[in-house]
């Protein structure tokens, strides 16, 4: 029973702080979600949450601040994420964790429970992905469950509210978990001398334990962490110091050196976790042949390369087929509105530089952003995410692990390409599921090379103008052919630049790789596509419009504001002219690219306002500006590779805490694209 | 010392009893959480395109190591 004093009652507190532990893709976020009311954007693609998410939902007269944190497997602090949940378990100021534990293998959770518990506060598990085991006929017994563990245990099925409601009902009257688990006589006798030099400070019974076992098998920062969380200093530090040297004085005596004492502590966990399952799980078997049957094709030594290009070409082919039309409509959709409030604008009588701004600033360059990219982000997201769902991407890892490897990197670094496909400042977050520092930072400074959505609708747009340019013609499967090859090419280059810099500034030996391959499982189709498109769209499409309103007001200005019959935004234009055309580009071109920084969604719509054209017909357009198919295939190219956006700039300080490193993601791709860019031209003014 | 079966001598198909493992420390711990424990048993499950890293079920999860990773495995 609880011993604590006063978490011996119900809770009367109105604010209570809830902790989401969990293992990796158990349905930890969706959960969140749900408990959230789903308003909140989890952050990031691989199902992975890396950072914490935090958000208040209110049951009766109680006020849950509820954290998600990252998934892990346990608290022993091997990784970031690992870090990030234990301290907000151990030393956050969390009142109860529920941890969510996946009911299809329920050993891996209850290992983590069993730490959970072990750290001292109130606990309750969430045992989800019921649904998901019975179809695989796999039971598991709550109420036996909840005997064992001595914490309160509540089936549910994340995405669905209702099997939610009881583990909600039941959060206020929750207690402080017991102790379930025992170690070997020599451990415990350890525990407990470094136990009782804990006894003057004022904390609860089990995290004093939790304290003393990580006090022993701690390191310094361990320690540091604990004597702050407890207030101790001086003489006291020194009295516990001095009592956990005498606990490893009894355990070298007993035969235990610190390798020994860790094996003894995951075997003391797993074998629990083990015993409890074993009591309360009834499996039959089968289930793992599909998972088995699908990894000889995807994973297979001939078949999984050419699949994998194969799904790109084909999400891409997808993705350009179908947004045709919905783009059309958006553009004609904004014509039909800025026609229209413009007769209204001007027939209220409004001075024309307000017609203007509003009208051709923000209107027009708000379009442009829309049309141009909500309808292949729509459909991208959705689909990428529906690959995320069914438990391909890890496979990705899997299959590019030993070329990553050999270019000195971790084969994880691929699903954070495949992130940065949807959002470079997603993918450079999601480098945090890389343990190893300098692979970490190999695939932040890379990640810009993969095109993200906001730049692959205007490679679309340029590689349809260089068609019609040199007179190939068009048609979808042509686009998404050549924006296959710009993608081959930026992932060639990501190998390569990989492989330079760990020769060069991080220079280092592969470090270890684990990755878990879950077993396949049927995408839930409607809810994954509701979920991309309420979540990580709207956010990016957010983010965009909130660029392209104010930016196209202050791009009318610039334009119209005159110096000598031209507009300012010429004059910088054309004195940009020269560096433009060694590069194949010219002076407006550079600009734009430049004014894009806040979003490369509008770099395209800046370009035609510099240009003074506009239209729906884009490639008409720049086709009328004296574009040539160098120039066409130059500024596609600067496309995929240029600066990258501020938000992501931003990110990477965020990450690396470095300006160097902000400098190098700066410079990187857009060094490289320039030089791309002249080989290019030059070869072209040669051969031409 | 050095004639100890690796969990990399496996054969896809083939399974072993964990020994012990000779790595160094956050590779230990990881391998630990994961459940590679002495006794344990543990199957070769797949290899990657290029041969390395495989796969290797244990415990119920199918978990990929690097060769060099592996190594740090021994079988009884």
């Amino acid at each position: 029973m609880a011993r604590g004093g006063k978490h011996g009652g119900r809770v009367t507190k109105s604010e209570v702080n809830l902790t989401l532990a969990g293992n990796p893709n158990v349905g930890k976020s969706t959960l969140f979600n749900t408990l959230t009311g789903m308003r909140v954007h989890t952050g990031n693609w691989a199902g992975k949450t890396v950072d914490t998410a935090t958000a208040t939902v209110k049951v009766g007269d109680v006020c849950y601040h509820i954290t998600d944190i990252p998934g892990t497997y346990s608290l022993f602090y091997h990784s970031e994420e690992e870090r990030v949940a234990r301290d907000c378990i151990a030393f956050g100021k969390g009142d109860i964790t529920v941890v969510v534990c996946d009911a299809t293998s329920l050993c891996q959770g209850l290992n983590l429970a069993l730490q959970v518990m072990e750290c001292g506060g109130r606990t309750a598990v969430a045992l989800n992905l019921v649904d998901e085991a019975k179809k695989r006929g796999i039971s598991v017994d709550a109420i036996a469950l909840s005997r064992e563990l001595g914490v309160a245990v509540f089936p549910t099925v994340a995405h669905k509210r209702n099997t939610i409601t009881p583990l909600l009902a039941a959060l206020e009257g929750l207690k402080p978990s017991e102790r379930v688990l025992y170690y070997p006589d020599a451990i415990e006798s350890a525990v407990d001398k470094v136990y009782r030099a804990l006894l003057p400070y004022g904390v609860e019974v089990a995290r004093r334990r939790y304290f003393a076992l990580r006090l022993i098998d701690g390191g310094e920062d361990m320690r540091e962490k604990i004597f702050s969380a407890l207030g101790v200093t001086g003489e006291g530090a020194c009295q516990i110091i001095s009592a956990v040297d005498a606990a490893w004085q009894g355990l070298f005596a007993a035969g235990i050196d610190r390798e020994e004492y860790e094996r003894l502590i995951a075997t003391a966990l797993v074998q629990r976790a083990d015993e409890i399952a074993e009591h309360t799980v009834k499996i039959c078997e089968g289930g793992r042949d599909v998972t088995g049957r699908l990894d000889k094709i995807l994973t297979g030594r001939v078949s999984a390369y050419p699949v994998m290009l194969l799904l790109l070409a084909l999400t891409l082919f997808i993705t350009l087929s179908l947004a045709n039309y919905p783009s059309a409509w958006l553009a004609s959709l904004f014509a039909w509105l800025e026609g229209a409030s413009r007769t209204a604008l001007v027939g209220i009588g409004s001075p024309d530089w307000l017609v203007g701004i509003l009208i051709d600033g923000v209107l027009n360059t708000l379009g442009e952003v829309v049309a141009v990219m909500l309808p292949p982000m729509a459909i991208f997201f959705p689909l990428f995410s529906l690959l995320e769902d069914s438990g391909y991407l890890p496979r990705i890892a899997y299959n590019l692990d030993r070329p990553f490897a050999c270019a000195g990197a971790c084969g994880k670094q691929a699903l954070t390409m495949c992130m940065g496909l949807g959002c470079n400042a997603v993918g450079i977050v999601g480098c945090r599921i890389i343990d190893s520092e300098r692979e970490r930072r190999l695939a932040i400074l890379t990640n810009s090379l993969m095109p993200c959505n906001g730049r692959l609708p205007m490679l679309i747009t340029l590689i349809g103008a260089f068609y019609t340019l040199s007179g190939v013609g068009g048609g979808t499967p042509l686009v998404a052919l050549g924006l296959s090859l710009f993608i081959v090419l930026s992932v060639c280059l990501t190998f390569l630049i990989t492989l330079l810099l760990s020769r060069t500034l991080l220079r280092g030996a592969p470090s270890s790789f684990t990755l878990e391959l879950p077993p396949y499982r049927k995408p839930r189709v409607l809810s994954t596509v509701y979920r991309a498109l309420t979540q990580k769209c709207a956010s990016v499409l957010l983010r965009a419009v909130a660029v392209a309103a104010p930016f196209g007001a202050l791009l009318w200005c610039l334009s119209s504001i005159t110096v000598g019959g031209k507009g300012i935004i010429s004059y910088a234009a054309s004195a940009l002219d020269p560096i433009g055309s060694i590069f194949g580009m010219d002076g407006a071109i550079l600009f734009a690219f430049t004014l894009g920084i806040p979003a490369n969604e509008i770099v395209i719509p800046i370009l035609l306002l510099i240009y003074g054209a506009g239209g729906t017909d884009t490639a008409g357009a720049l086709l009328s500006c004296g574009w040539t198919p160098v120039t066409a295939l130059c500024t596609a190219i600067f496309a995929l590779l240029h600066w990258p956006c501020s938000t992501s700039l931003i990110t990477v300080y965020k990450e690396t805490h470095s300006i160097r490193d902000t400098a190098l993601a700066f410079l990187i791709p857009t060094v490289t694209g320039l030089l791309l860019c002249l080989l290019v031209n030059a070869a072209a003014v040669l051969f031409f | 010392m050095n004639t100890k079966k690796s969990l990399y001598s496996l054969a896809v198909g083939e399974a072993g009893k964990i020994l012990g493992l000779r790595c160094e420390e956050n590779m230990r711990r990881r391998f630990l959480d994961l459940g590679f424990l002495r006794g344990e048993e543990v199957r070769c499950v797949g290899k990657s395109p290029l041969g390395d890293p495989r796969a290797y079920l244990i415990r119920g999860k199918t978990v990929a190591l690097r060769q060099r990773d592996a190594e740090g495995i021994t079988l009884e």
